[in-house]
């Protein structure tokens, strides 16, 4: 599954993912591999990727998530790496 | 001819222009850059949300959403984008012309016609031809992001889905290289969509319902458009001021050499003068 994370200033991230959780707008939800079309408004939160073993977590701004062909492409206004 | 005085003025004057326009020229191949990346940046964003917006009217049913239809109401609203700083070269000049003939195209026949307005120099353009506009955006450049571009697609979308406009146009400079800039006059609403497949597609899932997101991200694909042409035009304005300034630089090099001429001349000129003077002296004294 691959994982799109785009700010209308940059693009953050592209890649091969496992598994992404998002903030949705009802609440978090996670996508996995071999995911249905999917498109869900995001509110400002954290969302994290897992890519072979490792946890990226990261604050983001509103924005939407659209799962497409095994393609998760999150557009958010803003993208930061969480420290925590 | 000018004494050797005013021709020493003037050079130092000029050549202290060349000083700003060389400082000028500069800072905008420096932020050029910079700007260009930013379009660049977006494009990845921009792209995908046109691809998406694109999916979604696939799937929007037979009628369609009302954003691919032409609207119901009489106005044409313009989005006109200029810059608010001028020494550009016709940067500013060269867009509102165009715009000004399909404006003027528009005004013969019976449709309304509105214009919103970002850049201090179309302000001005407009208060000089006299015409009004439904707003005025000066000093939208400074801190621009997509949170302040959304307000302008809402209120876009807004009036075109209560019966107030029938189509929405984007004029503005599209950036193609340091020297060549392209004015774009497109479409925004109705979005424009080849024709669709009816081939039955796959739905979504939408969150939180189908009608919440398609509005809400229909919208946002329209910010997202005025978005990268507000990046295109920074991008255009810093090249056209780069190359304007550039011109002015050499301009200003070619009246030195000029002056420099005019100013060893009137030196040697005064030298001969008082050379006579001094013979025709001592000529005189001789007899």
């Amino acid at each position: 599954m691959k994982l799109k994370l785009l700010t209308p200033q940059v693009q953050v991230f592209e890649g091969d993912v496992d598994a992404v959780t998002l903030p949705g707008e009802e609440g978090e939800f996670q996508v996995l591999p071999g995911h249905t079309y999917l498109l869900s408004l995001l509110k400002a939160g954290e969302m994290q990727y897992e890519s072979q073993g490792t946890t990226t977590r990261l604050t983001v701004g509103e924005g939407h998530a659209e799962v497409y062909e095994d393609i998760v492409t999150v557009a958010v206004d803003s993208a930061e790496a969480s420290s925590a | 001819m000018a004494s050797l005085k005013a021709i020493r003025k003037r050079i130092v004057s000029v050549k202290s222009t060349q000083k700003v326009t060389k400082a000028m020229q500069m800072i905008a191949a420096a932020r050029l850059r910079k700007a260009q990346m930013a379009a660049l940046g977006a494009r990845a964003y921009a792209a995908h949300v046109k691809a998406m917006a694109l999916r979604l009217a696939e799937r929007s049913g037979p009628e369609g959403h009302p954003f691919l239809r032409v609207g119901r109401g009489q106005e044409t609203e313009y989005l006109v984008i200029t810059s608010d700083r001028g020494l550009c070269g016709g940067f500013n000049e060269n867009l509102l012309r165009k715009f000004a003939d399909e404006w003027k195209q528009a005004t013969g026949s019976d449709a309304a016609q509105t214009a919103t307005v970002i850049g201090r120099k179309g302000r001005d353009y407009f208060r000089a031809k006299g015409l009004t506009a439904r707003e005025h955006l000066v000093g939208f450049y400074e801190g621009l992001s997509m949170a302040t571009v959304l307000p302008v697609a809402e209120g876009l979308a807004a009036r075109f889905l209560d019966g107030t406009s029938r189509r929405a146009v984007l004029i503005y400079n599209r950036f193609r290289s340091a020297i060549a800039q392209d004015i774009i006059i497109e479409e925004l609403l109705p979005m424009v969509v080849p024709p669709l497949t009816t081939a039955l597609k796959v739905d979504y899932i939408y969150e939180p319902s189908r009608a919440a997101v398609v509005d809400r991200l229909l919208t946002r694909a329209l910010g997202a458009r005025i978005y990268q042409a507000l990046l295109e035009s920074v991008a255009s304005e810093l090249a056209a001021r780069m190359t304007a300034m550039d011109n002015a630089t050499k301009n200003a090099a070619d009246m030195i050499q000029v002056l420099t001429m005019q100013f060893n001349r009137a030196r040697q000129a005064a030298i001969t003068k008082e050379l006579m003077d001094i013979v025709n002296g001592a000529e005189s004294l001789k007899k």
